[in-house]
């Protein structure tokens, strides 16, 4: 990091002398440079696309398969779980081909149910939901995890009280569960989003390929890191490309920060 | 990166038959010369047949995979340990040799006029900066025009027939697309998965001087034949609708029927005749940039350079020259991967017994190179343009003018342009 730091100070095109700049690497990326705006805007919007439905889905099935009298309860938690432990490089293929607009299964089954389905992949408007899909259905099982943790460590008492008291199921969920799960989803959103805002392998496996580069159409996939990854190696530009990947990690800090700032309660049994 | 993994298909049947056919007595030798290039299996294992069979010095080969190549060749010519030989795009020679790192080639191995006389002009044509030649071409492909020959007789057209203006050709592509219940369901073009070959090719034969001018290295393409080019290319998707960027967006429409024509480079001559029995096609020049004028062909090549900062440069440029002679161009091209980049063998009927392959030499005699200055980094540039004006409706100009400002503003960059 700190050579990182060190090369973002100089103008260093690979080959040529370096020339030391100060921080005019830093004052391009944030008041010129509209592709990298675009970028952290991507990754933002891929961020909040893909955490927010994925925790709250993993919730929800946490939540289901945490009750005592669900029969095969091991063999679903698995099922949920398998994506995780897959290749994300081998899924997002997979989901590539499952994307394809006129004939891959996704729109098929859409079109079973008379919705014409979007172009995905090949929509500078839906290809980023595209990713976030995938994204969602192999996250899943993951916040899944930690949530059942969290609902396992919840004190059995505390909930038979609330029942007791006269709370119903709703009410003991969001009064009594929820609270008490605030540490899992402090963890989960944590995670997820510093995943989110370094995300890289799926929009590149998703969208580049032997005849295009990987973050379009439009640039309407190219997160903060593949502009890194652009910047860095395509014109060999290592200066501007460690400027940028520094202000991805102030950026990931920050928003961090934030999170626990806001999502973090404490609380008492 | 667009043909690597296709070369590999082409490449593999030669590079399996010269596994038996050494080229020369192998000798012991003290030198040894690290030679670098992108990987491709079937290339590489020629290569190292070709290195396994070289007398004169040792040949340390690396195939390293393309998506990585241009990162570790540029890092490890800035650290001082690169390979003495490696392989470049013709197109961004002179981005390498604005940074010191090529060597020009020696009179001792070809003299400037011989180099001018043994190889075609557009193999060439870049490889000479500031009056020297810095390279060897190796690997030239012409873009050329693909029909499926029974998808054009169930139309009722002749499959046999070359294209006299771009009109004609859309006219075909017109007749040759079928929709049915508002969905495609046969391409006029295989176009939208793969547009690079067209806004290589044709704006760059709007200029007598290709897209960038030769004389003041500056971008040619924002100006009237420029727009004309791009207009002509895109309204192809957009306005004549012989393709959809959603029609079979994952597959090669072409090579399972479901276009009628392609564009593309000559090495799919072989791609294609691997990938299908079934798929009868026939190989054309594009129609010609102003109606029924003599057509030129735009072409690409690669090219083998020497490190400046190889210790055996003399025997680097040896092994060079050992490998686009005229013996081991015979062996590529038997391959059918590959087009000549020698004169000499621009009439020799015997390796065109094909007709396609006919073609493909023939278009040579009128080739003009794609001479961006860039590589992805161009090629992320001109990809932008075709989507802005195919999936946002942006107007042709503004399009244009936008992409050649951040081109011209690319070459700055680089130095290679005030």
């Amino acid at each position: 990091m700190a050579r990182a730091l060190q090369f973002s100070l100089y103008k260093w095109l690979l080959g040529a002398e370096k020339t030391f700049v100060g921080l005019d690497n830093y004052r391009r990326l944030i008041f010129e440079d509209g592709d990298f705006h675009k970028s952290v805007l991507v990754t933002l919007y891929f961020t909040v696309l893909s955490v927010l439905p994925a925790i709250a889905l993993a919730l929800f099935v946490a939540v289901l398969l945490n009750g005592a009298g669900l029969r095969f309860r091991g063999i679903f938690r698995t099922i949920y779980f398998v994506p995780v432990v897959t290749s994300l490089v081998a899924v997002a293929f997979v989901w590539r081909a499952l994307l394809e607009p006129s004939f891959g299964l996704v729109n098929t089954v859409l079109g079973w149910v008379g919705i014409n389905g979007p172009g995905w992949l090949a929509s500078p408007d839906w290809a980023l939901p595209g990713i976030a899909l995938m994204t969602i259905w192999r996250d899943m099982g993951f916040y899944m995890v930690i949530f059942l943790a969290g609902l396992q460590a919840i004190p059995r008492e505390v909930t038979d009280a609330a029942r007791i008291d006269g709370a119903g199921p709703w009410r003991s969920f969001w009064y009594v569960t929820l609270p008490l799960l605030n540490p899992s989803i402090v963890l989960a959103a944590v995670i997820g989003v510093i995943n989110g805002l370094q995300l890289f392998t799926q929009t590149y496996v998703m969208t580049g390929s032997p005849q295009r580069l990987p973050g379009g159409p439009l640039g309407s996939t190219r997160s903060v890191v593949l502009y890194i990854v652009e910047q860095t190696f395509r014109p060999l530009e290592m200066g501007y490309g460690s400027a940028a990947a520094f202000l991805l990690f102030v950026l990931i800090m920050i928003v961090t920060l934030i999170q626990f700032r806001l999502i973090q309660r404490k609380f008492e049994y | 990166m667009r043909l690597n993994s296709i070369r590999v298909v082409v490449v593999l049947p030669l590079a399996l038959s010269m596994a038996a056919i050494p080229l020369s007595p192998a000798a012991a030798a003290d030198v040894t010369i690290s030679h670098w290039q992108h990987q491709s299996d079937a290339r590489a294992k020629m290569v190292q047949e070709f290195a396994d069979s070289y007398g004169d010095a040792k040949i340390d080969f690396q195939s390293i995979p393309y998506s990585s190549y241009f990162q570790k060749l540029g890092a490890a010519l800035e650290a001082g340990n690169g390979p003495c030989v490696f392989q470049l795009p013709a197109n961004i020679l002179a981005e390498f040799y604005k940074r010191g790192e090529l060597d020009p080639v020696p009179a001792s191995i070809m003299s400037t006029a011989d180099i001018e006389s043994t190889f075609t002009p557009a193999s060439i044509k870049l490889l000479k900066i500031d009056g020297s030649y810095y390279a060897l071409p190796t690997d030239v492909q012409t873009f050329m025009l693909f029909y499926n020959d029974d998808l054009f007789k169930q139309a009722g057209l002749d499959p046999s027939k070359d294209f006299a203006t771009w009109s004609d050709l859309v006219d075909a592509a017109k007749k040759l697309t079928t929709v049915e219940n508002g969905k495609m369901t046969q391409a006029g073009i295989d176009i939208a998965a793969s547009p690079y070959q067209w806004f290589y090719a044709v704006p760059t034969l709007a200029y007598a001087d290709g897209l960038v001018n030769d004389t003041t290295g500056d971008i040619n393409y924002d100006s009237d034949p420029g727009y004309l080019a791009w207009d002509r290319i895109t309204s192809l998707v957009a306005k004549d609708h012989v393709d959809d960027p959603q029609f079979l967006a994952e597959q090669s429409k072409f090579t399972i029927g479901k276009a009628a024509m392609t564009f593309k480079e000559f090495t799919f001559d072989g791609v294609y005749r691997l990938a299908s029995d079934d798929l009868h096609f026939s190989v054309h020049p594009a129609p010609p940039f102003a109606d029924n004028a003599p057509g030129k062909v735009a072409s690409t090549s690669w090219s083998y350079a020497v490190s400046s900062k190889c210790a055996v440069k003399d025997d680097a440029w040896k092994w060079v020259a050992y490998l686009t002679s005229e013996d081991a161009q015979k062996k590529w091209i038997a391959g059918g991967a590959e087009l000549p980049s020698r004169i000499a063998l621009l009439s020799d009927q015997t390796l065109q017994q094909d007709p396609n392959v006919a073609a493909g030499f023939k278009a040579l005699q009128s080739a003009m190179p794609y001479d961006s200055k860039g590589w992805d980094d161009a090629y992320a540039i001109q990809q932008e343009i075709w989507d802005e004006i195919v999936l946002k409706g942006v107007d042709v100009k503004t399009a244009v003018d936008k992409g050649a400002a951040d081109e011209r503003a690319l070459y700055r960059s680089k130095g290679l342009l005030k």
